[in-house]
């Protein structure tokens, strides 16, 4: 009978014990990407100073999407923190998926790079604050364009770029004048095909939601698009992507890439030079913007604690944190989110790319404009983006590989893209 | 009278009561996840709509009808490519594993050194996961530029280049080609790419299965065949074949059920692109789109509802006889 006692006394404690401990627990879902794996190391001084115990749920990018979105749609709340993209962000802020993140004066909001603060945002209130942001640039082989005699310049023109992809384009001697990104997804080939549609002065959509797919604009941007990856680019484009065109670049295959600014970090090749992204004489560039960010989903009940801490993980302390961490150091701090992060000389000296990457995320513009009526650069936010998106995806992986002529895939394009936009209700 | 009628409803009764709670659970099992697609296959239902909030729950008043069913069938012309395309990859693993484990059975009936290792090397190919052996055949093998193909393909090159640069005998090569690696990712060749991986991994099933039943070959039949004078060929034909007749509907059937839902080697290769069947499609709507989701799961229903019934009136007369 004592023991009994004794055991429910025990049992007792120890439930007291894990509700004390959870009052201060918070639960974040993240992608699975390098500089958040990291944070979990980072901010185990966090856990140190403030007593809040971190949980950490790590997930594939589309698998967190899904978790996510079902999560918070229907008010699950197994999460805290959520890792988004811009793609969401403004999105779940209108729609009040999402709590406004407020911060005090020490964490210096202007330092945030404007373009991604303006991504993140909906009617000026920011919804997610950003750990890591990119845009796109070239990346070509300057020893390669010497010998050839031929340059690339910053916001160099298409026929430029077409031209020094040619006289670089040497297949036999394995050298392929441009790698492009052909793998049909949303975030895959059609985030690089909507930067060159952007330059050509194509978009999406019009004022009512209307696809514009079969315009003018879309045919002179995909021909151009195909005939130069058909032409100088690696057999097997379609299905070719960031991490795909990442290993052809540093076994010395490619000439020329336009891809994330990130790249920049992974490449092993000697004569690496950047550009600013080309254009087709329009004022808008082909280059985009994205960035991965934390939010607290709506109704949470340590929204407080989270709110704390997305502060702290996206603060100049974190910048700092990490890099004097034993672990990591300045090569290895997110970029992307701050100017502050650009001034450090020490940062400068181990990237390279640094003064391109942030010149490429100044100069994309995110916001609506005349010339199109929808938030995102390489994407609409709207919910039906990524459907619409998919379908489309498909049809430019089709013409690339010659299975559809350009005019046909567009025109199927169109049709998709219309029947997606009437089922979700956007006009009859 | 009464009593033995007591007694058989009793011996009936009771392994019924006893079957009770298997069949019943299997029926909530069922039953339920059933009922919900089909709800939700004709009501209004999408996760996340800004412009129609009330769409976002799954309720009554969001009644759509058949709605869900003709956007799938009409809205996007992707359903009637994914039902073709599954039956095309269905097919090709189908006949060519047959044919193959059947080839492959034979040989290795005999006795030779190493027949052991031989075996389970045979069989390993089955024990690889779906997703490894897509990556593995896409990069390693398949892949036009660092694959196994684009090192073949321009090993080849460099022979034809090597030739025509030959002193004297050149001149005869000058019309020979130089030949372009094929990328199965394209569009037009994804769905070979997948026939021929799932076939590498599934033949060691069907050799596997065709193996064990030739050891119950009757050798003595094989004997008094070759006395009467029938030749390889002839005893494979007449007697092997007709021995077989039952592992190969086996190898068809469980084949048939597992390949209709294929989706880690799509969307590894293309991403659906060329090359999608009825279990891709429900993914791509299932991010959003939970009716158009359902009404697809609820094809697909049919659809393998109907390949079973065809499989089993074909495969079922072999097993009963």
């Amino acid at each position: 009978m004592k023991l009994l006692h004794k055991l429910a006394f025990g049992l007792a404690l120890a439930t007291s014990a894990t509700f004390t401990a959870s009052a201060a627990e918070l639960t974040i879902a993240i992608v699975n990407n390098g500089h958040m794996i990291n944070m979990q190391k980072v901010a185990e001084k966090y856990t140190a100073e403030t007593g809040t115990k971190l949980n950490w749920v790590s997930l594939e990018e589309g698998v967190l999407r899904e978790q996510v979105t079902s999560d918070t749609a229907t008010g699950g709340g197994q999460y805290d923190i959520i890792n988004i993209g811009m793609q969401e962000a403004p999105i779940w802020g209108a729609a009040g998926w999402i709590e406004p993140l407020n911060f005090g004066s020490d964490y210096d909001i202007d330092d945030m790079l404007p373009a991604i603060r303006n991504g993140l945002s909906h009617e000026g209130t920011l919804y997610a604050a950003p750990f890591y942001g990119e845009s796109s640039m070239v990346m070509y082989r300057k020893d390669l364009t010497d010998a050839a005699g031929v340059s690339i310049a910053d916001n160099d023109s298409w026929d430029n770029i077409k031209k020094a992809a040619a006289a670089i384009h040497k297949p036999d001697e394995g050298v392929y004048g441009a790698c492009l990104r052909g793998k049909p997804g949303w975030g895959d080939n059609m985030a690089f095909i909507t930067t060159v549609v952007n330059s050509f002065g194509g978009a999406w959509f019009d004022k009512d939601f209307r696809p514009t797919i079969d315009s003018d604009e879309w045919r002179a941007a995909i021909n151009f698009y195909v005939d130069l990856l058909g032409n100088y680019g690696p057999p097997g484009s379609e299905g070719n992507s960031f991490n795909e065109i990442l290993a052809l670049y540093n076994e010395g295959k490619c000439g020329m890439w336009i891809d994330a600014t990130i790249a920049a970090s992974f490449l092993e090749v000697d004569g690496v030079a950047y550009a600013q992204s080309p254009n087709a004489g329009n004022p808008v560039g082909a280059n985009w913007l994205w960035a991965w960010a934390m939010a607290v989903p709506n109704g949470s009940p340590n929204s407080a604690e989270a709110k704390k801490f997305i502060e702290w993980a996206t603060s100049k302390e974190y910048i700092k944190a990490v890099a004097e961490h034993p672990e990591f150091g300045w090569g290895k701090v997110p970029t992307g989110t701050r100017a502050s992060t650009y001034a450090y000389p020490e940062f400068q000296a181990v990237a390279k790319f640094a003064a391109a990457e942030m010149a490429a995320i100044e100069s994309a513009a995110p916001e609506a404009t005349d010339l199109k009526p929808y938030v995102g650069v390489q994407f609409a936010a709207i919910p039906e983006f990524p459907e619409v998106g998919i379908a489309v995806a498909q049809e430019m992986a089709a013409a690339l590989s010659g299975a559809k002529s350009v005019d046909d895939a567009l025109a199927a394009s169109q049709a998709a893209a219309d029947a997606i936009m009437k089922e979700a209700g956007y006009y009859e | 009278m009464s009593s033995l009628m007591a007694e058989t409803m009793s011996k009936r009764t009771l392994p019924r009561l006893l079957q009770t709670p298997a069949v019943v659970l299997l029926l909530f099992w069922m039953l339920i996840p059933l009922g919900m697609t089909l709800y939700f296959s004709f009501i209004r239902y999408v996760l996340n709509n800004l412009r129609r909030p009330e769409w976002m729950t799954p309720n009554l008043s969001n009644w759509r009808g058949f709605g869900n069913y003709e956007y799938v069938l009409t809205g996007t012309k992707d359903f009637w490519i994914a039902v073709q395309n599954s039956m095309l990859i269905v097919g090709s693993i189908i006949i060519l594993t047959v044919i193959l484990g059947l080839a492959i059975a034979v040989l290795v009936n005999r006795s030779f050194p190493g027949r052991g290792i031989v075996r389970v090397l045979l069989i390993s190919p089955f024990f690889v996961m779906p997703a490894v052996n897509a990556v593995l055949w896409i990069n390693m093998i398949l892949d036009p530029v660092l694959g196994l193909n684009g090192l073949a393909i321009s090993g080849i090159n460099e022979l034809i280049v090597g030739l025509k640069n030959f002193p004297l005998l050149g001149p005869f090569f000058t019309l020979w080609p130089e030949i372009e690696p094929i990328s199965f990712r394209a569009t037009q060749t994804s769905a070979f790419a997948v026939i021929i991986m799932v076939t590498w991994q599934w033949t060691p099933f069907a050799v596997l299965i065709f193996m064990t039943s030739l050891q119950s070959e009757d050798q003595q039949q094989k004997e008094a065949a070759i006395l009467d004078g029938a030749n390889a060929w002839s005893q494979f034909r007449n007697l092997t074949l007709p021995h077989l007749a039952r592992p190969i509907a086996i190898v068809v059937m469980i084949q048939a059920i597992f390949h209709l839902s294929l989706y880690a080697e799509i969307e590894i290769v293309s991403r659906g692109n060329g090359n999608t069947n009825l279990p891709y499609l429900i993914g791509k709507f299932a991010s959003n789109n939970i009716g158009a989701a359902s009404a697809t799961g609820i094809f697909a229903v049919i659809l393998a509802n109907i390949v079973a019934i065809f499989l089993l009136r074909m495969v079922g007369k072999n097993l009963m006889d």
